[in-house]
């Protein structure tokens, strides 16, 4: 080994007897460790970053392995696949194969069929909603079907409250049936409506 | 300055392309170099394959963060450093809290070395850096083996050039004592 010769009387310097031992690796490898050592790190880190092949991965798994040559242990006859080749090709020339065609247009149609299912089911839950919706209704009103009762409930409203659902809700006709019913003689003059007291007395007493 | 091969490594290494191929330029040229640097503070070979893998690892990771205007080598060499350093605490705990409570330090690991011969001298001096403090050890190492210079070391181990000659005298002289008194 060459010794940088500054360093060498650097030691002599400080310790003759030191500087006389031999200079030299005393520790031992194992043989070829440096022509692996390379190859065993690419393939850690290709193990881990995801990006092994299988040679890396026995590699990294076992180096002895790894070195085994990739060699089929297990001999056929020399001629076998030109044998099988030809067995195979004259088969295949006395028996013509059966061809079974799938045609892409199934496929369609299964997904329209599935789709047109999917609709029906879901019109079928919404009307049967609404149905429900519509029975209570119903309910409602027939709890209300005697005249008795409509009384009793028409009773408990509050006069504003008739009133301002006969400005929402009556029709042209309710009003053409209520005009009916109005004998026009038995009403007050025109110069009464302007009769406050008299107007007041009318209401109260119809 | 970085050296020039180094700086077409670390270029190579930038372009995904050739990023594998860099790196395992960088290992063909340091992996000698490391590998004896670790082996001597961790003695034995499983242990420093181990540390090794290691530190090329840790390197692969963070060399995209390498600033050039440091060297390769001085960047190499205090990764592998700490690495040894941060292995042998793991290693004395590991063994602190081991049941049957029996402790092999690195002595009887040089002791136990196939090779081993308490009559030759070079055998005589592992089992005198053995017994240096963990600094001094590491300075006798760099420069004794590796002859590497202060200023380097300086970077290495991140002393000032001067303790660096103080811990290499301190170090000589008791490896003088103790191969005199062995």
């Amino acid at each position: 080994m060459n010794r940088n010769i500054h360093i060498k009387n650097e030691l002599k310097n400080l310790s003759s007897r030191v500087a006389e031992i031999p200079v030299q690796h005393t520790f031992t490898v194992p043989e070829k460790y440096f022509e692996g050592l390379e190859q065993s790190i690419i393939s850690r880190i290709r193990l881990e970053e995801g990006i092994i092949s299988a040679a890396d991965e026995i590699q990294q798994l076992s180096p002895a392995l790894a070195q085994i040559i990739q060699k089929n242990t297990y001999t056929v006859d020399s001629d076998f696949f030109e044998k099988k080749s030809a067995t195979l090709a004259e088969i295949s020339k006395n028996k013509p194969a059966h061809v079974v065609h799938f045609p892409l247009r199934k496929l369609a149609y299964k997904i329209a069929i599935a789709a047109s299912f999917v609709v029906l089911v879901g019109l079928a839950l919404l009307k049967a909603y609404q149905s429900n919706s519509q029975v209570d209704l119903v309910k409602q009103g027939l709890a209300l079907q005697t005249d008795d009762q409509f009384n009793e409930y028409l009773a408990k409203l509050d006069s504003d409250e008739i009133l301002t659902y006969l400005k929402h809700h009556s029709l042209p006709s309710d009003k053409e049936h209520i005009g009916s019913m109005i004998d026009a003689a038995s009403l007050p003059g025109e110069d009464a409506y302007f009769d406050e007291t008299f107007l007041d007395t009318l209401l109260i007493t119809n | 300055m970085i050296q020039t091969d180094d700086l077409v490594i670390l270029t190579m290494f930038r372009i995904p392309e050739s990023r594998e191929k860099a790196f395992a330029l960088i290992i063909r040229k340091y992996q000698e170099k490391l590998y004896w640097h670790v082996r001597r503070m961790v003695v034995e070979h499983e242990d420093a394959n181990d540390v090794l893998q290691n530190v090329f690892i840790k390197v692969w990771r963070s060399l995209d963060k390498f600033r050039e205007d440091s060297q390769l080598y001085t960047w190499l060499y205090k990764i592998a450093t700490n690495e040894s350093l941060t292995f042998l605490d793991q290693k004395k705990k590991r063994q602190a809290i081991s049941i049957d409570g029996h402790r092999v330090d690195l002595t009887d690991r040089i002791m136990a070395d196939k090779d081993f011969d308490v009559n030759k001298a070079e055998w005589k001096l592992q089992l005198a850096i053995q017994q240096l403090p963990e600094k001094q050890r590491i300075v006798f190492n760099l420069r004794y083996y590796e002859e590497m210079p202060y200023a380097t070391m300086s970077k290495v181990l991140e002393t000032t050039e001067g303790a660096l000659k103080a811990s290499y005298h301190h170090a000589v002289k008791k490896i003088e004592a103790f191969i005199l008194h062995h």
